[in-house]
């Protein structure tokens, strides 16, 4: 039960604190709970098409299919995020301070984000937990609060998350979210061009650049998070720093350029 | 500009790792009971190693390791393969996520 517990604790924890950012990040957007809620179920649900078919997908591309799967929902993930950010920065010029209006295209994109931020782990906790209730002999009931026990805890803690985003950050409460999803989107391209790199689709810039394990461990708890927000890697390769460099970059351009499109717009 | 262009191509030339120049090899691992067998590898450096992960357990498994930068879900009596390298010398630390306690192993390049 206590393994249940911490295994659902830790892979729901990500996707708990991610969901908590797009929602502090989208505050005031109108009919926001239900793309968002949209995406959770459209998420649920392919987690459980691909868990599936797992044995199909992850034999495809030579046996490489798990990890190339993988890399495409972390590059369309954070293509939505950039989007997003973009898009919200160029309302906002537009709005000021007033609530956004809902635009269909932009908000779809908060959808696919809530749908790939689950289908990352999702897909693997349905595999564990047939496994689990198929093979364990400890009672399902046990088996069922452990599990629910993690979840919850994790739940609460990106609620926690999202309160305390809107509290603190006040007026700059999305120039905060937008650095924040910035250095998540960075550090999922990042671990999709390591992705590529397992698939055996690209071979450059592989020694890794340094080695901070021994301040700061990925394996340790305090690794996790720090990997979950701003793409923490303890020995990251050449390629993992360049993508991280080059979509940080990709959304400044971006950013900047709507700005000054909307310099018109700000005077009127 | 052009003169740039070119330092740069060339620059990024010389750090392309032509995999395929270097030596091959494949190891086989079995897990049993959430334990990986063997559970310690040791190679020589400047090789591709091939991992071969038959997992005879009835639950999912997932090889990680943060040395090698890997990360693959391996289902119940199933196998995969996780290509790594070539690398320098060293203890490479990997394990299964969903059984920690137990299924640790290391591969050591010499």
């Amino acid at each position: 039960m206590l393994k249940l517990f911490i295994i659902f604790f830790r892979e729901i924890l990500e996707v708990s604190l991610l969901l908590g950012i797009i929602a502090a990040a989208t505050q005031g957007i109108k009919n926001r709970s239900l793309y968002i809620n949209s995406g959770i179920v459209a998420g649920i649900v392919g987690s459980v098409l691909i868990a599936a078919f797992a044995n199909y997908i992850f034999e495809s591309f030579d046996g490489y299919g798990q990890e190339v799967s993988n890399a495409i929902i972390l590059l369309v993930s954070a293509s939505m995020i950039i989007w997003t950010i973009v898009w919200m920065k160029n309302a906002h010029c537009k709005t000021k301070s007033k609530l956004l209006d809902s635009q269909n295209i932009s908000l779809l994109s908060i959808s696919i984000i809530t749908a790939t931020a689950i289908l990352r782990e999702g897909s693997e906790i349905v595999m564990f937990s047939y496994g689990i209730i198929t093979t364990s002999n400890e009672s399902l009931y046990l088996l069922f609060t452990g599990s629910a026990l993690g979840s919850i805890a994790a739940i609460i803690i990106g609620i926690l998350l999202y309160k305390g985003i809107i509290t603190i950050s006040g007026k700059h409460l999305f120039k905060i979210t937008s650095i924040m999803l910035s250095l998540i989107a960075a550090g999922m391209t990042a671990q999709a061009a390591n992705l590529l790199v397992s698939s055996q689709m690209l071979h450059i810039y592989q020694t890794p650049l340094w080695n901070s394990s021994w301040i700061i461990s990925q394996g340790s708890f305090f690794g996790q998070v720090l990997n979950t927000f701003v793409g923490y890697i303890d020995n990251p390769t050449g390629l993992e720093l360049s993508f991280y460099i080059a979509t940080l970059g990709i959304i400044y351009l971006l950013s900047r350029k709507r700005s000054n499109v909307q310099k018109p717009n700000l005077s009127d | 500009m052009q003169k740039k262009l070119l330092y740069l191509f060339l620059y990024v030339f010389a750090f392309i790792s032509p995999a395929l120049a270097y030596e091959k090899e494949t190891h086989e691992i079995e897990i049993k009971d959430h334990k990986f067998y063997p559970n310690v590898i040791e190679t020589t450096k400047d090789k591709v190693i091939k991992l071969r992960i038959f997992n005879k357990d009835k639950t999912i498994e997932e090889f990680e390791s943060f040395d090698l930068k890997r990360e693959k879900i391996v289902a119940g009596n199933r196998k995969i393969v996780i290509t790594v390298g070539p690398l320098k010398p060293g203890e490479y630390i990997f394990f299964g996520e969903l059984h920690p306690e137990t299924a640790q192993g290391k591969l050591i390049i010499k």
